[in-house]
């Protein structure tokens, strides 16, 4: 027994979080072997411990002992391989050793995690508000919870040389693209790294274009949504330890979506939705129009909106463009800084951000007015597709680099650069513009106008996937 | 796949490429030759458009560019980088007037063309089936931009000024060979594959109904512009933008030419970087190599714009005293090639077969 102990305390290199109980019987003699923290002490004491101890055994430790005496686990796997048995310990659970070298495991893992609430970044006015958390078995029960199918398929796949992170591929069969299905497996089982600690370092793997400043995946943090998109026959990856999933094929058009406009009435999800891309285009284009308007095209301006701008950019010793910049990078600094800092002090430092800087930075007369109204616009607007905030601030401020130079021509080659590259992407056979670039016109019923679901029969055609009808009337 | 478009796609790329030069300048200068038969010959123009892009519908959708193999290509894309390296000099100097003249007057014209160059060569990297999709994005709402801009147009309009139709002109109808630079536009998308993966009959109807709506729109604002200007019509440069100066939301909204600008230098680019896109494909089979080699005739184009064709004039006397015959027989002599193999094809597979 002792040979045992000394190898797995050598393959754990000792760790002082190894806990191994050792217990004799009449003939034989087992080890418990299992990491602290994993197990509740008290429990393990009670269901483990004490019935091995109280009860006399003189044979040989065998599968049929541990299942009469242990009554309070409903499942005890017999392990033949030493490697699976350490992975297994690592995991969380408990394995027990006998004196013959044979190996049994009963999952004992419970460990605290975070109470399932509503996320941050989806919030609603009406409809569900259950999110994901950081267990991947929590995450995964709410997804079974709203799919209560036999079709609904998890298969669980371990990630990361050190941390073997498990990660989830969920998908409803008969709905979604096995290749797509085979295709997602294959490239996370290529994945070769030494730790997985998010759901945005799978996708990093799943994504064709690394370096784009666009997303290539579908990310949520409500089971809701989830689930409505593996119904459209997407694929959904769960990464043990991020409350974010990741949705796979992805369209742009996604993020326009919003599990609010499901639950209003079509004209009102219509408007809202209307609104969210105008808000997009003026938090990209406000500011770089604002620039070349004043810097080359002030024409452009009605004469009475002119006689306003050019009273308060009077005296105003930097460039519009300058101004521009400056307004917009303090803005990212500000948000840099208040997400950061402790919440209080982020709240303080957003009232010094708005009034304090912003007032005395015109009262001064080193910024105008309009450049930090403009800004603020731009900035607000960013926010109402939170998913998208990091390209579009990215774009906003290449594009007023580009304008200070090239004036309009060059901001009207820039955006055809921009969007032949967007429509150039395809994410696992979908185009990243696709309901309206391709034009697929049965999808545009859930594009920028938004149908009643009862005329939405079929479901999207963009994606790849295994049954187009919805609704049994569209066939 | 690059260049593997839908029919839709196929028809509103179409549509842009013949009619953005056409709307340019194109109408007035004929305005010189034919007076107020300008119309007709607008038409006859158009029509020309339609036949051609008729054909090269036909020939995409068998794949023509993909299905023809050896000599034949080579043959092909000699004549085909000669068409489109004449009609670059030409549309690129157009845009680059345009753009002096409205946009950027003191900008240097080497950096004009810089930027003018830069979405095209990013195109020629992306192909065909990102363009189709940039376009079918884009399209849309410039048309409900111009629509609007024509529906909100307050100015006196004498429909007159067309009449009569044929008694008033010059240089008369063999003259016409002149003006072929701005014709056959829809020639670089042979180089294109059509293939409906899905909705093929709504893609059939979309981009016909597209297609159509572009053509009357272009002959409309034609009939409008010579309505509005009358015998100073020779003088107007791009009808996009000179219509919209006559909104009646001016006002309210500001100078709303801007729009007609906007929308002008779009649907340039997006005609722009078709050719070139057509130059990258003819030259590889013409070099025979996987290379982008259409950069060399592309700064070939750029070295002669920027220092010897600087003005907009010369380009266009250039193009009606010479390109437009040139580009003519050259056009001939691809449709007489496609013929040609077509045959020379058959008898090739019959010969195998035997």
């Amino acid at each position: 027994m002792d040979n045992i102990i000394n190898k797995i305390n050598g393959t754990f290199h000792n760790t002082s979080d190894l806990k191994i109980k050792k217990i004799k019987f009449e003939v034989d003699e087992l080890a418990i072997v299992y990491l602290d923290g994993f197990s509740d002490k008290d429990l393990l004491e009670r269901t483990l411990v004490t019935p091995l101890i109280t009860t006399k055994y003189d044979k040989n430790i065998d599968i049929d002992f541990l299942q009469n005496t242990l009554t309070y686990f409903e499942r005890i796997i017999e392990i033949n391989d030493y490697k699976n048995a350490v992975d297994i310990i690592a995991d969380g659970d408990v394995v027990i050793f006998t004196k013959d070298n044979k190996m049994y495991t009963l999952s004992y893992k419970s460990y605290p995690t975070r109470s399932i609430s509503e996320p941050e970044t989806s919030m609603v006015v009406k409809g569900p508000r259950e999110g994901f958390i950081e267990d991947m078995k929590v995450n995964t029960l709410l997804l079974r919870r709203r799919l209560r199918s036999n079709n609904f398929v998890i298969n669980t796949l371990k990630v990361g040389k050190y941390t073997k992170t498990s990660v989830a591929i969920c998908y409803i069969e008969g709905i979604a693209d096995n290749h797509l299905v085979d295709k997602l497996k294959r490239k996370i089982e290529k994945i070769n790294i030494d730790g997985i600690l998010d759901s945005s370092y799978v996708a990093k793997f799943l994504s064709n274009n690394n370096y784009s400043i666009f997303k290539q995946e579908g990310t949520t943090e409500k089971p809701d949504i989830c689930v409505s998109k593996m119904l459209e026959g997407k694929v959904a990856i769960i990464v043990d330890g991020s409350p974010i999933v990741l949705t796979y094929p992805y369209a742009i058009i996604e993020d326009l979506q919003d599990s609010h406009d499901y639950i209003v009435r079509s004209p009102r999800a219509t408007m809202l939705r209307i609104l969210r891309l105008i808000a997009v285009v003026t938090a990209v284009f406000l500011p770089c129009l604002y620039v070349v308007m004043q810097e080359f095209h002030y024409e452009m301006f009605p004469i009475k909106l002119l006689q306003s701008v050019a009273n308060s950019t009077e005296n105003i010793p930097l460039t519009p463009s300058l101004e521009m910049l400056f307004v917009i990078l303090l803005f990212e600094v500000l948000n840099e800084a208040s997400i950061r800092m402790p919440k209080y002090v982020g709240m303080a430092l957003g009232v010094v951000g708005a009034i304090v800087l912003g007032e005395t930075g015109v009262k001064s007369g080193l910024i105008s007015s309009p450049a930090v109204l403009i800004a603020s616009l731009s900035s607000i607007g960013m926010y109402c597709l939170p998913d998208l905030v990091g390209s579009i601030s990215v774009l906003r401020i290449v594009f007023v680099l580009i304008c200070t130079v090239t004036g309009l021509f060059g901001l009207v080659s820039a955006v055809l650069i921009t969007i032949g590259y967007m429509a150039r992407i395809e994410i696992y056979d979908t185009p990243y513009l696709a309901p309206y670039a391709p034009m697929i016109y049965s999808d545009m019923k859930d594009g920028v106008n938004k149908v009643g679901l009862r005329d939405m029969k079929l479901r999207p055609l963009s994606y790849n996937n295994k049954n187009k009808v919805r609704q049994k009337d569209g066939e | 796949m690059e260049n593997k478009i839908s029919t839709s796609q196929f028809l509103l790329i179409s549509v842009v490429l013949s009619v953005t030069y056409k709307l340019n300048n194109f109408a007035t200068i004929i305005y010189n030759g034919y007076k107020s038969s300008t119309i007709l010959v607008v038409i006859m123009y158009l029509l020309v458009d339609i036949l051609t892009s008729i054909a090269v519908y036909k020939l995409a959708k068998n794949d023509f560019w993909g299905s023809l193999n050896g000599k034949r290509r080579v043959i092909m894309s000699v004549a085909l980088t000669l068409f489109f390296v004449l009609k670059m000099l030409v549309y690129f100097s157009e845009q680059a007037s345009f753009v002096k003249t409205y946009l950027m007057g003191e900008m240097p014209s080497w950096l004009i063309y810089i930027i003018l160059l830069l979405p095209t060569i990013a195109f020629s990297r992306y192909m065909f089936n990102s363009l189709a999709r940039t376009n079918e994005l884009l399209l849309p709402i410039i048309s409900l931009l111009l629509l609007l801009n024509l529906v909100f147009l307050r100015v006196e309009m004498k429909f007159d000024y067309n009449l009569p139709l044929l008694s008033e002109y010059t240089k008369g109808y063999n003259g016409v060979f002149s003006y072929f630079v701005w014709s056959f536009d829809s020639l670089p998308l042979i180089m294109t594959k059509i293939e409906d993966k899905r909705e093929k009959k709504r893609r059939k109807f979309v981009g016909t109904l597209g297609y159509s709506i572009g053509i009357l729109f272009t002959i409309m604002i034609v009939v409008f512009g010579i309505s509005i200007y009358g015998g100073a019509f020779s003088k107007v440069d791009n009808l996009y933008v000179k219509i919209s100066i006559f909104n009646d939301y001016n006002m309210i909204f500001g100078r709303l030419d801007w729009i007609g600008i906007i929308c002008w230098l779009t649907c340039s680019f997006i005609t722009n970087s078709a050719l070139v896109i057509a130059l990258k494909c003819s030259t590889q089979v013409m070099t025979k190599t996987r290379r982008n080699v259409s950069i060399i005739p592309l700064f070939i184009t750029y070295f002669l714009l920027v220092f010897y064709l600087k003005d907009v004039q010369v380009v266009e006397k250039l193009a009606v005293d010479y390109f437009g015959f040139i580009m003519f027989y050259l056009f001939m002599i691809v449709m007489f090639l496609i013929l040609f193999m077509k045959i020379w094809g058959q008898n090739g597979k019959k010969d195998t077969e035997k």
